[in-house]
């Protein structure tokens, strides 16, 4: 006989919801049920305002066509602002990493986000990144002079980079990697602002080392 | 095998970071090849922040010590010592792409809580050797072939797997499914074949038998290890019954 579990009490759709929950990142199975069940006694309207905004999400959100970053408009706002300097790019792998190398405050260029990192292993080589985007961004933009490579620390990230600074350094485009301060190890995610500063203003030019 | 000693609730072992998942908010789900006790997996809490202790001595390829807290369900890395972060392999592309590929078939021949001190062995022993190796495609070919004899894969060489006779010398056929080789006369196009030169036999035979120091000193054209290459691939792909991905990848860099 299979052994009564839990779940088997609840409804179907309320396990659907609970299973929905339990793939969000912090979330373990008695916060889901419980996360589940406030659900179920909210007021209706609140629901409907709660699911749209989550299908929204998905169906309005877009990527900008410039730095690839989330988006609602077709281009994003940073890539618009006329006050960036875009003859920096600023490579990062998530739209989260933007928000805390901007909000260092000291770096005024654009941004463009990869989505991850390679990872051979899980099958995402540099195909599955949005490197074609930034080639193509490069070739359009005559006026870009400096590209940071700020992905993670990690074998991946670093394996990232350096295919990066592979494949542009045909270009006359300086390649720099942010670099000291950064604890290896760590996402860049959660780094603070003075060391996030720190490592923007060390960043090191890796054209040299190439050869 | 299980670990599950009930008196024992830590332990403490050498191993290699195969692979890195994150995890929650900041935590990273750990998977270690270890001597002793074969894969481990276990959770490394706030790994991800800068301020965590063990999380700069964790990441794909390092070496490191790590002390295990047995769980019932996960296990918990409490502590990490790095012994070598192979800094020579992770400053070139190349040697990096050849590292997820050996890495990814390290972890696919190996078994959880199933110890296999060969692969482990192996697998350092190349890590070592990649730091200076020239021809990294012969090493490649040559960890292929000592990971399938250490997994228990040994491909036959001599006897035929149909008839069970002894092999003439000569071009004959590797069989996929059979794990090795078949005489010339059973071929099948439909079957799971692929001819083999008689060249490409010896060679692949002289891999088997030999260490990296004999193996690197021969002189093997770049078109027979290029067919061993084919063959043990093929033959990888049916064990696992899936492909490499790191394949991709590495070809991908190696071909450039
Ligand atoms: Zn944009």
């Amino acid at each position: 006989m299979v052994p009564l579990n839990n779940s088997q009490f609840f409804l179907t759709s309320l396990n659907r919801l609970i299973e929905s929950f339990r793939r969000l990142p912090g979330v373990g199975p008695k916060t889901a049920q419980r996360l589940a069940f406030y659900i179920l006694k909210m007021q209706e309207e609140d629901v409907k305002e709660f699911s749209d905004s989550l299908t929204d999400l998905k169906s309005q959100i877009l990527y900008c066509d410039i730095c690839q970053n989330i988006s609602e408009k077709v281009t994003c706002e940073m890539c618009i602002d006329k006050t960036r300097d875009d003859s920096l790019i600023c490579v990062v792998e998530d739209p989260m990493d933007i928000y805390v190398l901007d909000k260092a405050g000291i770096y005024n260029g654009t941004f463009h986000v990869l989505h991850g990192s390679i990872s051979p292993s899980r099958g995402i080589g540099p195909e599955e990144l949005r490197i074609k985007q930034l080639i193509e961004r490069i070739e359009k933009n005559t006026n870009i002079k400096e590209i940071i490579i700020a992905t993670n620390l990690n074998l991946e990230g670093e394996a990232t980079g350096m295919y990066l600074q592979q494949i542009l350094s045909h270009t006359k485009i300086k390649i720099t990697r942010l670099a000291r301060g950064l604890p290896s190890g760590s996402d860049i995610e959660y780094a603070d602002q003075t060391t996030i500063s720190h490592a923007l203003n060390s960043r090191v030019d890796i054209n040299e080392n190439i050869k | 095998m299980k670990i599950s000693n009930k008196k024992k609730k830590y332990f403490q072992t050498e191993s290699i970071v195969l692979n890195l998942f994150n995890l929650g908010e900041a935590d990273r789900i750990i998977t270690l090849l270890t001597p002793n006790y074969g894969i481990i997996r276990a959770v490394a809490n706030g790994v991800r922040k800068p301020n965590s202790r063990i999380g700069g001595h964790l990441d794909i390829l390092n070496k490191i010590n790590a002390y295990v807290r047995i769980g019932e369900n996960l296990n918990n890395l409490s502590q990490a010592d790095t012994i070598d972060g192979y800094g020579e392999i992770k400053q070139n592309l190349k040697k990096i792409s050849l590292c997820f590929y050996i890495l990814e078939l390290s972890e696919k021949f190996s078994v959880e809580n199933d110890p296999n001190n060969n692969i482990y062995q192996l697998l350092e022993e190349v890590l070592e050797l990649i730091k200076s190796v020239e021809n990294d495609e012969l090493l490649i070919r040559w960890f292929e072939i000592k990971l399938l004899i250490s997994a228990g894969f040994l491909p036959e060489l001599y006897n035929c797997l149909i008839s069970g006779k002894k092999l003439k010398e000569g071009d004959h056929v590797f069989s996929f499914n059979e794990g090795g080789l078949i005489d010339y006369h059973y071929y099948s196009e439909s079957l799971n074949h692929s001819i083999i030169l008689k060249k490409t036999i010896k060679a692949t035979r002289f891999l088997v038998d030999n260490n990296w120091s004999n193996v690197n000193k021969l002189n093997i054209s770049q078109k027979t290890i290029n067919d061993i290459k084919i063959i043990m691939q093929r033959y990888i792909r049916t064990l696992i019954n899936s492909r490499v991905n790191s394949e991709t990848f590495l070809s991908l860099i190696h071909n450039n």
